[in-house]
């Protein structure tokens, strides 16, 4: 069920009444109810793989206390080896193993009609790129002894399977979010409104913004070698904003849902659009998988080349974003998309420092080099979602060719069912998200308004937008992109 | 050596690598709260730090680190 | 959180309101499946010949050119479950029906609306025909099954306008594929063979079942079928996929070969259709409709002689 049907608004409000009437007494009580529901939804959206949870939950529970109980070095190595090759093991199997069969036997140009249909079509499941993570980040803070085991399996079971993050994250770590559910949760009115308040963002952007781009960008990346350059160009910016209000979307929604049952969730977007160098993006941009990956795998390989010094650092980034490419799909575009992203962090390392000096410049020129910089991030980011969103290396290189050719300067064509209002309207709400957020940037989220003291104001702001998702939005199932990962 | 030499000799670094002075040498002061002191710049830092007090650090101990306190006690330990 | 309870329902009163306005408003405008569900109500009993069917069986077969009492009960993308759950609920006061005519085009057996990207008419089957064919909320609901600019507009048209949203004759063809409109046929052609290629044939399994089921009731009421392959531009025919043509056609010569009341005809390639009778490569508009209609009527006055079944 999407987050934004009917039939799981219908969920959502029964495991809320019960959460906070009859399972509301004792922190026990509470996690038991989110269990039931997690393992609901999970089997009402992917029945299937309702067994893979369960057993990545049992498995990662018991493994963990296997290695905490362990005082020998070399056998927590080990068993940290193993755990991390279960887990490891599960997410190449159902995730990359078709891709690197292909990818094998393509190489060595052994690729016919046969071996295609042949190929084992393995089922993805929900959410395994998360709930791997999630587990894999639990055994390595176990082994490093930078916590505790999980004393109650029903309190590691919440942390597995909570269904308002298990989609699409974002990605918690073990000790944060245990801490905030083995203690009772009360209701807290402030909290949940502001829990309701993200949602409506959040479902802005994704059925209004996200949901009306993909109309525009799919029969432009369809069509794209019968288009203009003028035409790519707008289907490249109007797909990097599909993406990002597509999943902050999803995560302002989780986030929300999340606030109604009491349970902060880690904030995972902070407009990074307005961010003025490759390094800050990444702060701002997905942030529960980039401080994931520097905290478990860039960091400690970082320490162990620093001995290279510069070359150390540079391998240890291309790695890294080159698995951030690969974690999004099994695709060797997501491969170029991550890659490229790891060689804009390049000009940084060479340099040896965080960003330029401050400079004396005046006012007007220092906000004139911010906004250039700003554009600049953007144009760099929107050329690395060409490949996130084509379905092929060659198909992606012959988009950029199409959009750098001199055809750029030629009247933009809008192929059907993309008309001119159409694509108006979603650029004039595409502005009005970039306002929100600008005017935002400090707080929480984009609707943490209660600095409006005007009940009257802060309801117009609530109608509007709704009434802004009922005329102009899309309730067309156009799934959330990152639930594929 | 005393821990406001050490205190400096950091604040050089730090300065360096992330190419401003907006910071307090504080002892609480913490890598979240100075812009630029990402995972990127931090192992900058440490690989500086290394070379200009000539010691090595392990893993774990930078994995414990909290603050500009913790930094200090742990380079003044290996010094 | 009884207090935020009270306050979060009072404040969705108003949109709960609309909502229901809304829905309430756009269920009562005259659309062609109301249309179509009340012809079925009405004259069911009259019908001798009935037309089943997707897009070409709704613009491609008019029934003023048959003889005798002919309906045309097609829609667009009304694929063969569909067919099949409106036959099953309307067949027992078919009475005099002596012949049901149902296009298979080369994406007939292989599509099912319910996975397509034409769900959201899966509402119209529900509200209308009162087909409870899946779980979905939102295919119960006209507002919550298309964008509320696409309802406002038809609010708008019938309320404020009063001009109707019905694109269809009395007797049920469609009139949309007008010749004064006429696509480009080279690139509808190509467009289109690529659209209608689906990725898997997970489907199929499926709709030849309910297609199987459509004959079996018509055997048993001494109903006769006639499939055909609908005329196509050859842009189209061209792009057609081999294998989705070639199991199209396999089976419904296998049906018309095993059970004695069905026939098949392939009019894929009929050299009567040309350039000045299609509306876009696939479709005929209304002068390639009568030729069609008056052709499909004379083979079923002559069909051939088969043992009684």
């Amino acid at each position: 069920m999407p987050l934004y049907s009917l039939e799981f608004l219908i969920f959502l409000s029964i495991v809320f009444i019960l959460y906070w009437t009859l399972f509301k007494n004792t922190a026990p009580a509470q996690n038991t109810l989110l269990t039931i529901a997690s393992l609901f939804f999970y089997g009402w959206v992917d029945w299937k793989c309702l067994s893979l949870l369960i057993f990545s939950t049992l498995f990662n529970f018991y493994f963990g206390r296997l290695i905490h109980k362990n005082n020998h070095a070399r056998t927590r190595w080990l068993l940290l080896c193993g755990g991390l090759t279960v887990n490891l093991g599960i997410l190449v199997y159902f995730k990359y193993f078709h891709f690197f069969y292909t990818s094998f036997i393509g190489f060595f140009g052994l690729y016919d009609n046969a071996t295609a249909h042949s190929t084992l079509q393995i089922i993805l499941p929900l959410g395994i790129s998360f709930f791997t993570f999630q587990a894999i980040g639990y055994l390595i803070d176990l082994y490093n002894e930078e916590t505790e085991p999980c004393p109650r399996l029903l309190d590691f079971a919440v942390f597995m399977t909570y269904f308002p993050k298990i989609t699409a994250g974002p990605i918690e770590r073990a000790e944060d979010f245990i801490a905030r559910i083995n203690i009772k949760r009360e209701f807290n009115d402030n909290q949940a409104v502001d829990g309701m308040r993200q949602i409506l963002w959040g479902s802005f952007a994704k059925l209004v913004i996200s949901n009306n781009c993909a109309t525009l960008t799919n029969p432009i990346f369809d069509n794209y070698l019968h288009l203009p350059g003028s035409t790519l160009l707008l289907g490249a910016f109007l797909y990097t904003l599909q993406v990002y209000c597509d999943f902050s979307g999803y995560s302002n929604i989780a986030i929300g849902i999340s606030k109604l049952l009491g349970i902060p969730l880690m904030r995972n977007f902070a407009s990074p659009f307005f961010s003025t160098s490759i390094r800050e993006y990444w702060r701002k941009w997905h942030i529960s998988l980039s401080s994931w990956m520097m905290h478990y795998l860039f960091t400690p390989l970082s320490f162990s080349l620093r001995r290279y010094h510069k070359m150390g650092l540079i391998i240890s980034v291309m790695t890294t974003f080159l698995l951030i490419g690969l974690w999004h799909g099994a695709n060797w575009t997501y491969i170029v998309f991550g890659s490229l992203h790891g060689l804009y962090f390049i000009p940084s390392i060479l340099a040896g420092t965080a960003g330029s000096a401050s400079t004396t410049y005046s006012r007007k020129i220092q906000l004139l080099k911010r906004i250039a910089q700003m554009l600049g991030l953007f144009i760099l980011v929107m050329l690395t979602l060409v490949f996130f969103g084509s379905n092929s290396v060659p198909a992606a290189v012959q988009y950029l060719s199409g959009l750098f050719s001199p055809s750029l300067f030629s009247p933009p064509v809008l192929p059907p069912p993309a008309g001119l209002a159409k694509v108006l309207a979603t650029t004039l709400f595409i502005l009005l998200l970039f306002t929100v957020e600008w005017l935002q940037k400090d707080k929480d989220h984009e609707m943490h308004i209660t600095h409006i003291t005007s009940p009257a104001l802060r309801i117009g702001i609530y109608y509007a937008i709704i009434l802004a998702i009922l005329l102009f939005g899309s309730v067309i199932h156009i799934d959330f992109l990152y639930s594929q990962f | 050596m005393d821990r406001k030499e050490i205190l400096e000799r950091i604040r050089i670094i730090l300065e360096s690598v992330l190419n401003h002075k907006d910071f307090e040498m504080k002892e609480d002061l913490k890598a979240s709260e100075v812009q630029g002191w990402d995972s990127l710049s931090h192992m900058m830092i440490i690989s500086r730090i290394e070379d200009d007090f000539n010691i090595r650090f392990k893993m774990r101990e930078i994995n414990k680190l909290e603050n500009l306190k913790s930094l200090i006690d742990l380079v003044q330990s290996k010094v | 959180m009884q207090q935020f309870l009270k306050k979060f329902i009072f404040f969705l009163l108003p949109v709960f309101a609309v909502i229901t306005l809304a829905e309430y408003l756009l269920r009562k405008i005259p659309n062609d499946y109301s249309l179509k569900e009340d012809s079925y109500t009405k004259h069911a009993e009259n019908f001798e010949t009935l037309i089943l069917g997707n897009s070409h069986a709704i613009y491609d077969l008019n029934p003023a050119f048959f003889k005798g009492n002919t309906f045309n009960g097609g829609h667009v993308a009304q694929t063969l479950d569909l067919d099949a759950a409106i036959f099953k609920t309307f067949q027992p006061r078919l009475t005099k029906l002596k012949y049901l005519i149902i296009p298979i085009s080369d994406m007939s057996l292989f599509f099912r609306l319910e996975t397509s990207g034409e769900n959201w008419r899966i509402k119209n089957y529900s509200i209308y025909y009162h087909l409870y064919t899946t779980n979905r909320i939102a295919d119960y609901s006209e507002v919550l099954s298309l964008p509320f600019s696409i309802n406002r507009n038809r609010l708008i048209t019938w309320y404020i306008r009063k001009d109707s949203n019905s694109t269809i004759t009395s007797l049920g063809y469609g009139t949309n594929y007008n010749s004064k409109f006429n696509r480009d046929l080279d690139s509808s052609g190509r467009e289109t063979a690529k659209v209608h290629k689906v990725k898997n044939f997970k489907d199929f399994p499926i709709e030849k079942r309910s297609l199987e089921q459509i004959i079996a009731s018509c055997a048993k009421n001494k109903i006769r079928v006639i499939l055909f392959t609908p005329p196509a531009y050859f842009t189209y025919t061209s792009g057609i996929d081999p294998a989705q043509l070639r199991i199209t056609i396999h089976t419904c010569d296998s049906l018309a070969a095993a059970c004695k009341n069905v026939y098949y005809y392939n009019l894929l390639n009929d050299p009567s259709f040309t350039a000045v009778d299609f509306f876009d490569a696939d479709h005929l508009n209304e002068k390639g409709a009568r030729k069609l209609s008056l052709m499909i009527d004379s083979m079923r006055i002559h069909l051939p002689a088969r043992s009684s079944w």
